[in-house]
Parts: C-alpha cells; sequence; structure tokens
C-alpha cells in the first residue's frame, strides 16, 4: 500500500497534558492500540530530556523507543518563535539561525520531512535560505498547507514557486485534511450548543456555506441568531473547502500529509471532511508516504463545566479502520 | 484554549514565611498545545473575589526554582513554561487570604505567530482555603 498510516503525537495531547502519558506512553500507545508505526513527534510540545539541548543520550533513548515498538519517526512538527520578544520580531537571520538548529534536532532524530509554515512573507526568504542545510542533511522543509489557507493561495503559491525556481529536492508541503472541509466541526458545534446557539440557523450556516453562498452577519441576526451564532458564521468563515484534484498540484512535494479530524463515531464515520475524494485523488495519483492523524476534536470539550472525555487512541484507531476503508472501497478490493 | 484544565486541582494556598502570610498561590497549566519560552507569555492578569491583583504583586516561579516579576518574564528566554507543566504563581500579599470560600479568575495569554488577534484564555475555579 502506497499510503501508509501513522500518528500525530498531537492527537494524544490531552493526556499527556494531564500527566496521564509521557512521550514514551504516547509512542507505546499508537503502536499497540492504534496499531499504526508511523510517529510524528512536536518536540516543543512532548520534550526528550534536556530539550531543546539535544544530548547524544536523549537520541539514543528515542531511537530505543523506535526500536522497542517497532515505529518509525514521519514528520517532525516545528514551533515558530517569531515572536519570542514583546517589543520586536525576530529578524530573518535570528530565524534563519533557530530553523537551522531545529533541522539539525530534526534530521538527527531520525525524521525525513520538517514540517513548517508560512505565516508571514518573511517566512519565504527563510525557509528559502534554510535549503541547502536540509538538502545536505537529506530532509524536506514542508509548509503545511491549512485553513484558512488553501492550494490556491499564495502561502502555498510562493513556496511552491520557490520549490519550481530553485530546483530544490528539499522543498514540499504537508496538506492538512482540513482543508477539505464540508461542515464545521462536529464537536465545536456541540460546543456551542451547549453555549446557547440555534440548531436550524447552524444548520442553514452550514448549508450555505456548502452552497458556496456564505451568509453575512445581517443574515444570521434577520434569523435571530446570537452571539453564538454569530461565532459559528465567523469560524465557517476561516473554513476551506478546496477542489481535491487541486491536491495533485503539490503532490509532487508532498511526502506526508496531516490526517485532520474532529470526531470519529463509532461507525467510522468524520463527517466534517471530505475525505473519500481526497483519498480517491491519492490513490488515482499513486501518492506514496504518511497520512497522520491529527485528532484535534478534545479542544472543543475544554470548556469549563464539559465533563466530556474522548479516548484519543480510540478515536484515531477508528480514523484509521475509516481511511483503510476508503482505500479498499475506492480500489475496488 | 485548555480553559477547565488551566486551574490546577491543587487550589489556593496561602504562603506562610516565619510563621506570617505573605501571599497566596495557586497553579497554572500553559493556554497551548506545546511549551514556550517564558518571554512569550504577553499577559497574565489574576483576579480574586472580583478585585484585580495588581501586576507588581504576581511572580512566575519556574519548574528550576527561579522566580520571576511578569515585567522581568518579557526577557526571560532560556527557562520555558512546558506543556502540562503545572506553573506555581504566587500573589504577594500582606496577611494572604482569609479562610473560607474564594474565586480565582485567570486571563493568560501568549504571543504565537498565527493568533495575531492573541489568544486569551479565560479560567476561574472557587477554592476553600484553610
Amino acid at each position: 500500500m502506497a499510503i501508509k498510516l501513522g500518528v500525530s503525537l498531537y492527537s494524544l495531547q490531552e493526556d499527556y497534558y494531564l500527566g496521564k502519558l509521557d512521550l514514551e506512553g504516547c509512542i507505546e500507545r499508537v503502536s499497540n492500540e492504534v496499531g499504526a508505526d508511523g510517529i510524528e513527534f512536536l518536540p516543543d510540545q512532548m520534550p526528550l530530556p534536556g530539550w531543546p539541548e539535544l544530548s547524544k543520550e536523549a537520541v539514543d533513548l528515542w531511537f530505543s523507543w523506535m526500536e522497542k515498538y517497532n515505529t518509525v519517526p514521519t514528520s517532525y512538527g516545528a514551533v515558530f518563535f517569531d515572536t519570542m520578544y514583546k517589543n520586536r520580531m525576530l529578524t530573518v537571520k535570528e530565524v534563519v539561525d533557530l530553523t537551522i538548529e531545529d533541522l539539525k534536532r530534526a534530521a538527527r532524530l531520525g525524521f525525513k520531512v520538517y514540517r513548517t509554515g508560512i505565516i508571514r512573507k518573511e517566512h519565504l526568504e527563510i525557509l528559502e535560505r534554510c535549503l541547502p542545510v536540509a538538502e545536505e542533511l537529506g530532509i524536506q522543509i514542508a509548509t503545511e498547507i491549512h485553513a484558512p489557507r488553501g492550494i490556491h493561495t499564495w502561502w502555498t503559491q510562493e513556496w511552491l514557486e520557490v520549490i519550481q525556481r530553485t530546483g530544490t529536492k528539499a522543498g514540499g508541503f504537508v496538506p492538512d485534511m482540513g482543508i477539505f472541509s464540508v461542515s464545521l466541526p462536529v464537536p465545536f458545534v456541540k460546543r456551542l450548543l451547549r453555549e446557547g446557539a440555534n440548531e436550524a440557523i447552524i444548520a442553514r450556516i452550514e448549508e450555505a456555506y456548502r452552497a458556496k453562498e456564505p451568509l453575512s452577519e445581517e443574515d444570521v441576526r434577520g434569523m435571530g441568531g446570537n452571539e453564538k451564532d454569530l461565532q459559528a458564521l465567523s469560524s465557517i468563515n476561516r473554513l476551506v473547502y478546496d477542489d481535491p484534484e487541486w491536491l495533485r498540484e503539490v503532490l509532487p512535494y508532498t511526502k506526508h500529509i496531516h490526517g485532520k479530524f474532529y470526531e470519529m463515531t463509532e461507525d467510522y464515520q468524520e463527517s466534517s471532511i471530505d475525505y473519500a475524494n481526497a483519498i480517491r485523488v491519492l490513490l488515482d495519483a499513486g501518492w506514496d508516504g504518511y497520512i497522520s492523524s491529527e485528532y484535534e476534536g478534545q479542544r472543543h470539550y475544554f470548556d469549563i463545566g464539559c465533563d466530556t472525555y474522548m479516548d484519543p487512541v480510540e478515536q484515531c484507531r477508528r480514523h484509521h479502520v475509516m481511511i483503510k476503508n476508503l482505500i479498499a472501497k475506492l480500489s475496488g478490493r | 484554549m485548555n480553559e477547565k484544565y488551566l486551574i490546577c486541582e491543587e487550589g489556593l494556598r496561602n504562603v506562610v514565611q516565619d510563621g506570617k502570610k505573605v501571599g497566596w498561590e495557586f497553579w497554572l497549566r500553559i493556554p497551548y498545545y506545546a511549551g514556550v519560552p517564558l518571554s512569550m507569555i504577553d499577559h497574565l492578569k489574576v483576579t480574586i473575589d472580583g478585585e484585580a491583583v495588581p501586576e507588581e504583586a504576581i511572580r512566575f516561579n519556574t519548574s528550576c526554582g527561579e522566580v520571576f516579576t511578569l515585567q522581568e518574564l518579557e526577557t526571560v528566554t532560556t527557562y520555558r513554561w512546558e506543556y502540562g507543566e503545572k506553573a506555581r504563581i504566587t500573589v504577594l500579599q500582606d496577611d494572604g487570604l482569609a479562610p473560607g470560600r474564594h474565586k480565582l479568575e485567570v486571563d493568560v495569554a501568549l504571543r504565537i505567530i498565527y493568533m495575531p488577534k492573541g489568544n486569551s484564555s479565560y479560567a476561574w475555579a472557587e477554592f476553600d482555603v484553610e
């Protein structure tokens, strides 16, 4: 199977945050309970001992876990520190220096994809200046294609232009499946309803979004919408539904995909994101790489007074079943 | 972000030095999905029983035992507030809190580059103080 499955440890954040799991425990769950081998790691979320220094002992520990749990490092999720100081942004050179050190850490831990992003224009120059080091290290600098920024926006197109102009082998993308959103995240709607939104108004906001005829604030107020309904509207305006066919434009530079999802039902459905058409394009293109489950629904249960806990391991397991089912169905197996 | 988990279950306690109450403290988790250098804390506002605590009375205690005022935090890039770390926050206040129930409110924000409008998170909790 050209499509391989992994998990971003981001998915297990709640258990780590509360001290129920440590980094090794997260890797163990992915391997033994989700049954996947690809590990996506955010070092600033679940740091190795001594971080951000990376000692030989820490590297050995990391690889001992990979061996023990029969897992492989896939994508290294970098965090931005441009806003380190209150009185100014870091300069281009400062961020280049930090990124080069970070690329070296990622490569020492065995990662082939360095997931970063383009937020401000300067990042294009910053990442281009890091490309020669990435080439030497054998790691790909991959910018995430993430809502509210889709494939046909400058954030993606201008990085594509850099990759093609330089002919680099070390530049690419991590598309996030959230760019194929067909509705608000299901758990987010549940939260809005807990907080007083109107179910019928949210349904109309979502219908209008899917019809690509988005409602205005006046429309929602005219329906008797309250502040929570307006929050639904402003949130849906930041969602993206790109034509899944557009994926083909970036797949030649894509080794890793974020399998964003918000909530898997017991019968393996994620109704907020158009997985079927995205997987169809991946199969048709013969794409080879990891889809890394990125469960992000937990945060919609973090409001004070809400006692819902979603088991992220079970959520990721269901997510993998969904993808395997789609692959089997779409490839006629 | 993470509202229901921000204020930790350890609650509110008076700080006693040489037999005298000199303030009170609580524990706070980071309002983000990763750890950051302390300089990236944009603001930390604390309210007790509806009264805003003066900024200069607040101290952030690092996991390695260093203590910083909020103004000092602006230049602290070598120590981090880790994801999941329960940071001890001390408020200097003569005589501490009176025994009984108190309402604590916290408004905390980090400077995150892709959240240009800020990511201010608000949490509250009520605790009994001995």
